[in-house]
């Protein structure tokens, strides 16, 4: 039981990781004032400039960064520190950034009707952070029912 | 004797028990240090990473050669929106679309660029607007042709870029339209006749059905020389690019 848990975790400290590599290079991009190479031909530089794109002062990829710093820090916490509160915390902040990022990838496809690569990425990536969040519940719901 | 054997069992009973202890403390202290590593290796890895990712960002933003294609537009003519010296060594004409947003985060680094020119460049504004998916792309494409009916085709350009947010979302922006035109003093009565004319509409869409023959696909397109450019992703790499023009023979 504790090593599928660890696994989940791990799994999700990685994804955490990619997630964060993703929003920190469109964060970096965004404070140089640069528009990262878009190989979709249209519509990256539409999504990445759009009004969208930012959340009063800060970009949407600096709030993404820390989200997957979030993920990163809470499954190291439940891999070496374990607590139920850690957990609940780790499965809420996953569940929020679902629901933020399938926002924004409806808001790309039906009011900017464009795409870009590495939000779509960090939308897969958030999709797939639910995964272990979802698996690692049921291990939750189990204890209590232990208990 | 078998006193002195009993206390020795005792003794290792004893001996063994502290060793276990000692091993239990041990491995214990491993756990925590490990712990520690962890953590330091984690934000260690997260450091670097950002590290990496700056030097990443800026090595790829670094002013390299966009791709350059050869593409057969409409000759520059006496129709067209211009500003500059004709006579320039470097053309640069923009296909563009009012309420695209990269075509707004693009507007000041046009801008600066016809400013450090000067009249060393000769800059074209083709209307290109995106009617399929931006709803004021038409109408605000006819304001800006309105304004140049006027001479302040670039002041309407300006306030049309840097306040797209106001009027992109708008069912019908043509007060917010009107208003610019007030500001730049212009007659506003000829300005709305301009807007709605037929031979302002006409002349948007012959521009836009020129770009679709060409091949232009996208906003902003920038034709530096008859090259189509892959848009540079900085204005030092924008730069670059007009400097080997004019360096050319």
């Amino acid at each position: 039981m504790n090593l599928i848990r660890n696994n989940l975790f791990q799994l999700s400290a990685v994804l955490g990781f990619l997630g964060f590599l993703d929003s920190t290079y469109l964060t970096i991009m965004h404070y140089r004032n640069v528009l990262p190479p878009c190989t979709l031909k249209t519509g990256c530089e539409t999504v990445l400039t759009s009004t969208y794109s930012t959340v009063g002062p800060f970009p949407l990829a600096l709030l993404g960064s820390i989200f997957y710093l979030a993920v990163i820090f809470l499954s190291i916490l439940c891999l070496f520190h374990y607590k139920r509160l850690y957990l609940r915390s780790l499965v809420f902040t996953v569940f929020v950034g679902f629901i933020v990022s399938l926002q924004l990838l409806l808001l790309q496809i039906f009011v900017i009707h464009a795409f870009c690569q590495y939000c779509l990425l960090s939308e897969l990536i958030s999709a797939l952070l639910l995964l272990p969040a979802i698996l690692s519940k049921d291990l939750l719901i189990d204890k209590v029912k232990e208990k | 004797m078998a006193e002195t054997q009993k206390l020795t069992k005792k003794e290792k009973k004893v001996l063994r028990k502290q060793e276990w202890q000692d091993k239990l403390a041990q491995e214990q202290k491993n756990q925590r240090l490990k712990k520690i590593g962890i953590w330091i290796g984690a934000i260690a890895i997260i450091i670097a990473s950002v590290g990496g990712l700056i030097l990443f960002a800026t090595s790829s933003s670094s002013p390299t050669t966009p791709t350059q294609t050869s593409i057969n537009v409409k000759p520059i003519s006496s129709t067209d929106v211009t500003r500059g010296n004709k006579n320039a060594k470097v053309t640069l004409i923009e296909y563009s679309d009012f309420q695209c947003p990269a075509c707004a985060a693009f507007h000041p680094l046009v801008n600066q660029l016809l400013s450090d020119y000067g009249n060393k460049i000769y800059f074209v504004y083709r209307f290109f607007p995106l009617t399929n998916i931006h709803q004021n792309a038409m109408i605000s494409a006819q304001a800006g042709y309105a304004a140049y009916k006027q001479g302040k085709f670039w002041e309407m350009g300006d306030l049309l870029f840097n306040n797209q947010n106001d009027w992109a979302d708008l069912s019908d922006p043509t007060s917010v339209f009107v208003g610019y035109a007030q500001k730049l003093n212009l007659d506003v009565n000829k300005f709305k006749e301009d807007m709605n004319s037929d031979q302002t509409k006409n002349f948007i869409r012959s521009e836009q059905d020129e770009g679709n023959n060409a091949g232009i696909t996208y906003t902003p397109s920038f034709i530096l020389n008859g090259k189509l450019i892959s848009n540079p992703t900085s204005y030092d790499a924008f730069k670059q690019l007009i400097d080997n023009e004019l360096n050319k023979k």
